[in-house]
């Protein structure tokens, strides 16, 4: 089994991910589809990322295509995944298996659907680990059930016996986490991981995983289209709409002060935000048709700032503030003249 | 009453029907008696076999007699076999109990069915594994090809032109027979033609379900190699419908050697029935058919005690 | 939108945007599937030789020929007559022969499947729609006698009967109606509670006439596809009972019986034999590739595959 640090262009200096100019577009029935446009971003050690944004905008393609796990066809990527040097995107599938696993994992919505119903809990999560290690199935199971145990799934030396349908919608979340945790990676991606979760296990199942990275210094990237989760926990967050970066920065500034149209109006329809103004914001019109994009903006027909302007040509990330981008046509004269505080 | 046991039950009066209606459609192509004896017979010879076997008797309790004769493991004597003096007086002295006729073919037809399944099998799961994980791929357009080819070759031709070429031609294999594994060679390929492009269908269209549905895609996430993906992961899921078929295959295989024993002469139970359906010896035919059947049937029945391994929902949530 | 949340809005219309594919497309893709293209070029040939054997045959299929016995593919006869497949031995051209015995077979395969999809359809509709007892029975019936060793039983029954074109008709029906029952019963269940049937059902049509009018149009495609597979499977059965004597009887010819007849002849004339299990394989391939690519173009997983125009994948560096 190849290890990450043989693999060619390892650099343990190199920053941990870095996505640069990273784009994917579908074959359809109505012509090439761009899901992700040009997206850059990166992660560090210890650092919690938000990707925010509504279906269809790209955010979990795009984590997908940096784990290698679009299947091309019909996917066409284009771009750069570094991962500690490595390069990713159209990485071989030896490579891609090294990095999984000890490198970076990901977890997914749907908890119950993502685990295989006809293999034991404990077989799953110590999988890799005794495929990784070469332990022999009594270990990978004392490995299984103390992952179980760091997730805080109780009674986890009976259960690692179970079947996933014998587990409720948050303990198979946890399952997921420690499977995904098994090999100690670097970088965790989590892609909606509560948004299938009944209310109540949501916040348990989130400060989990908070505090899971916070003591691994796991890099986190955590997609969501929940504002507060990304409110609470990222140290940054990227806007994605449409297939773009529309906005990205550090959390505080961000949220305290949106330089975009879009994330203006995204903070403006959550509730706690809106009493400040007394009035419960609302997005207006539909979610974008990507084969449909106009050519200019691509958020022109729900923007209130609308303008001219905004049919000619589509937006650039341009540095909004200290660490901030916006892509916004307008961005100078509707949000230069406000104060940035950092 | 436990699932289980309802199987077995339904299966048992399907089987009981299954002799039933043997009985008495045997009954409709004429005298037994005539049938025994032939055309040359005396009537006096008739009659006094007619009272001697009990011929005379009203229909319904000759069946109630003979359904008695199955629960002890009597299926009465051959009309052909071991019949060496015409007219008989007392049959069961004469006759070749039937039973036992079958069961003496009945390890020949299991090599040639088991030889069979041990190439269908394996070749057909890798063929469909194979095409499912290259969709559209040059691999997948062979695979299915192939595969629609095994299902629809003549058996009985292929097992001929196979002869032709190995027996007749090239002299490599013998022409029939029954005795070392060259003589099982033939026949087995010619009998997994069909049961490979059958398996390697069903896996390939269990596997395409499969490999598209979320927790492959956590598997690869997480690092796991490709083929233990394909080969651990997804195929353990798929396993319902491929081993549903194989079981299907498997009945096939017990009765679809009817004509590939025929043509390489192997003397199983479907050469016998072939020859006492051309002989008209109805016990034989009988008890061929009833052992047969119930073959099936357990078949059938392990297959579906099966679906428990593969599928834990089923006996876990029974059990509890 | 009135829905106060912190959560955006999902954007779940993507099938209203479904794409409507057209018969265009089917004939497109058609034309760039060399293989089904061959199997659809082979059916309609056989059906042409099939109707126009008259004409079409290069010679009698009664027509002896003494001189001219047993002679191999591509042969030219004494008499002049060149044989395209050889001749049997009384003399007769395969290639007629084959064209002759095509109409047995693939009659008692196409009727014989026709016959089964008419009860079984039926069956399975009334059972599937109206439910309760009818449905209890008749699926009991199916899956018992899906159950029996379907061989062996048409053997058995041909044994009692005897054979010949309308016996082996009759069996085949007996004993593959349950396939088509099953498929139309499935179907059947999905459609009762569609919006479509209920719509029907709700405006006061009679229970035939939703069965007729509203389902069997909707479940047709998949049925269709059964039809052909199963013509293929008795194709297959039917020479296999006329192989052992118990089918098709002379002077009738089939593709089985004309395998039978040049087994005697096997070492010297391997050709006999040959070509009618070609016959019998090639039109039974063709048909199940046939409905194999209808099945796939008519899924609305798959279809994409093969009606989407292809590209090379450029995999990005």
């Amino acid at each position: 089994m190849t290890v990450i640090e043989t693999l060619p262009g390892y650099d343990a200096t190199a920053p941990l991910l870095t996505v640069d100019d990273l784009s994917v577009t579908f074959g359809s029935f109505e012509g090439q589809v761009a899901a992700v446009d040009a997206v850059s971003f990166s992660v560090h050690p210890g650092e919690t990322l938000c990707i925010v944004g509504e279906s269809g905008s790209g955010k979990s393609v795009t984590q997908m295509a940096v784990m290698g796990l679009l299947s091309s066809p019909p996917a066409q990527i284009s771009g750069n995944a570094l991962f500690r040097g490595i390069e990713l995107i159209g990485a071989s599938q030896s490579t891609l298996s090294a990095i999984r696993g000890t490198g970076m994992s990901m977890i997914f919505q749907d908890a119950i659907s993502s685990l295989n119903p006809a293999l034991k809990v404990g077989f799953q999560i110590a999988e890799v680990y005794c495929a990784r290690t070469g332990a022999d199935r009594a270990s990978g199971r004392r490995h299984a059930i103390e992952l179980m145990e760091r997730v805080a799934i109780p009674s986890a030396s009976q259960r690692v016996d179970d079947y996933p349908f014998q587990f409720s919608g948050g303990m198979c979340q946890r399952i997921m986490i420690a499977m995904a945790l098994a090999l100690n990676p670097k970088v965790l991606i989590a892609d909606e991981p509560t948004t299938a979760l009944d209310v109540t296990v949501q916040r348990q199942v989130m400060e989990l995983l908070a505090a899971l990275a916070k003591d691994a210094e796991l890099a986190l990237i955590l997609i969501t289209h929940d504002l507060g989760v990304a409110a609470e926990q990222a140290d940054r967050v990227m806007v994605m709409y449409a297939g773009r970066a529309v906005e990205t920065g550090p959390t505080g500034p961000v949220f305290a002060n949106p330089c975009h149209p879009y994330t203006q109006a995204l903070l403006a329809s959550m509730p706690h935000m809106a009493s400040v103004s007394d009035r419960l914001g609302i997005i207006s019109g539909a979610p974008p048709i990507l084969s449909q994009l106009p050519k200019g903006c691509a958020f022109l027909p729900r923007c209130q700032h609308a303008a001219p302007l905004c049919q000619n040509s589509r937006p650039q990330l341009g540095t909004s503030g200290p660490d901030r981008t916006s892509a916004c046509l307008r961005l100078n004269e509707l949000f230069k003249e406000r104060p940035v505080n950092v | 009453m436990s699932y289980t046991l309802r199987r077995i039950i339904n299966s048992l009066v399907l089987l009981l029907i299954t002799i039933s209606f043997v009985f008495f459609a045997g009954r409709l192509i004429g005298d037994p008696a005539l049938n025994i004896l032939g055309p040359g017979a005396t009537p006096a010879a008739l009659e006094k076999l007619r009272v001697v076997a009990g011929l005379n008797d009203p229909l319904w309790q000759q069946y109630l007699n003979y359904m008695a004769g199955i629960f002890t493991g009597n299926f009465g004597v051959s009309y052909r076999f071991g019949f060496s003096v015409l007219p008989a007086l007392d049959l069961a002295d004469l006759g070749q109990p039937v039973l036992s006729i079958v069961l003496e073919r009945l390890p020949a037809t299991f090599i040639l069915a088991g030889s069979a399944l041990a190439i269908a099998v394996p070749l057909g799961i890798f063929m469909g594994v194979t095409a499912a994980a290259r969709p559209r791929s040059v691999a997948d357009r062979i695979v299915t090809v192939l595969s629609l080819a095994g299902v629809s070759v003549v058996q009985f031709w292929l097992g001929l032109m196979l002869i032709v070429l190995f027996a007749v031609q090239l002299g490599w294999l013998p022409t029939g027979g029954y005795g070392d594994i060259r003589h099982a060679i033939l026949p087995a390929l010619t009998l997994a033609a069909r049961p490979i492009g059958r398996i390697a269908q069903v896996t390939r269209s269990a596997m395409l379900d499969e490999l598209a549905k979320p927790y492959i895609i956590t598997a690869r996430a997480k690092g796991v190699a490709n083929h233990r993906i394909i080969y651990h992961h997804a195929l353990k899921n798929a396993a319902i419908p491929i081993v549903t078929m194989i079981g299907d295959e498997t009945s096939a295989l017990l009765t679809g050697a009817i004509l590939v024993e025929k043509i390489f002469a192997w003397p199983g139970v479907g050469l016998l029935i072939i020859d006492s359906l051309t002989r008209s010896d109805l016990p034989l035919i009988q008890a061929s058919i009833a052992v047969v059947a119930a073959l099936v049937i357990a078949v059938n029945l392990l297959v579906d005690f099966s679906y428990r391994y593969f599928k834990p929902e089923i006996s876990l949530s029974r059990g509890r | 939108m009135t829905e106060v949340s912190n959560s955006l809005p999902t954007n779940n219309d993507e099938d209203s945007r479904q794409v409507r594919v057209g018969w265009r497309d089917y004939v497109r893709a058609v034309l760039h599937d060399y293989v089904t293209l061959f199997a659809l070029a082979f059916i309609i040939a056989l059906v042409v030789f099939t109707l126009g054997a008259e004409f079409l045959a290069p010679h009698e299929p009664t027509g002896l020929n003494l001189r001219d016995r047993l002679l191999p593919p591509g042969a030219v006869g004494r008499s002049g007559d060149f044989y395209l497949l050889g001749t049997d031995e009384l003399g007769r051209d395969l290639f007629t022969r084959l064209i002759y015995g095509a109409r047995v077979s693939v009659s008692v395969g196409v009727l014989g499947a026709a016959l089964s999809a008419i009860v079984g359809v039926t069956a399975g509709l009334l059972a599937g729609y109206h439910g309760g007892f009818l449905e209890d029975v008749v699926m009991r019936l199916v899956d018992g006698m899906l159950s029996l060793p379907s061989l062996l039983v048409a053997l058995f029954v041909l044994f009692i009967l005897g054979g010949g074109f309308g016996n082996l008709i009759l069996v085949f029906l007996v004993l593959h109606w349950m396939v088509f029952a099953r498929m139309a019963r499935g179907l059947a269940l999905n459609a009762v509670s569609s919006a479509y049937v209920q719509a029907a059902v709700a405006q006061g049509c009679k229970p035939g006439r939703v069965i007729l009018r509203h389902i069997l149009p909707n479940v047709m495609a998949p049925i269709l596809v059964l039809f052909t597979l199963e013509i293929a499977v008795l194709i297959l059965s039917e020479a296999s009972l006329s192989f052992l004597g118990f089918g098709v009887q002379p002077p009738d010819a089939s593709w089985g019986l004309m395998i039978a007849g040049g087994r005697e002849h096997i070492r010297s004339a391997w050709w006999l034999v040959a070509f009618p299990g070609l016959a019998i394989f090639f039109t039974a391939l063709s048909l199940n590739l046939i409905a194999n690519w209808a099945r796939a173009v008519t899924d609305p997983v798959q279809r994409w595959r093969w009606l989407a125009p292809h590209r090379k994948s450029r995999a990005a560096a």
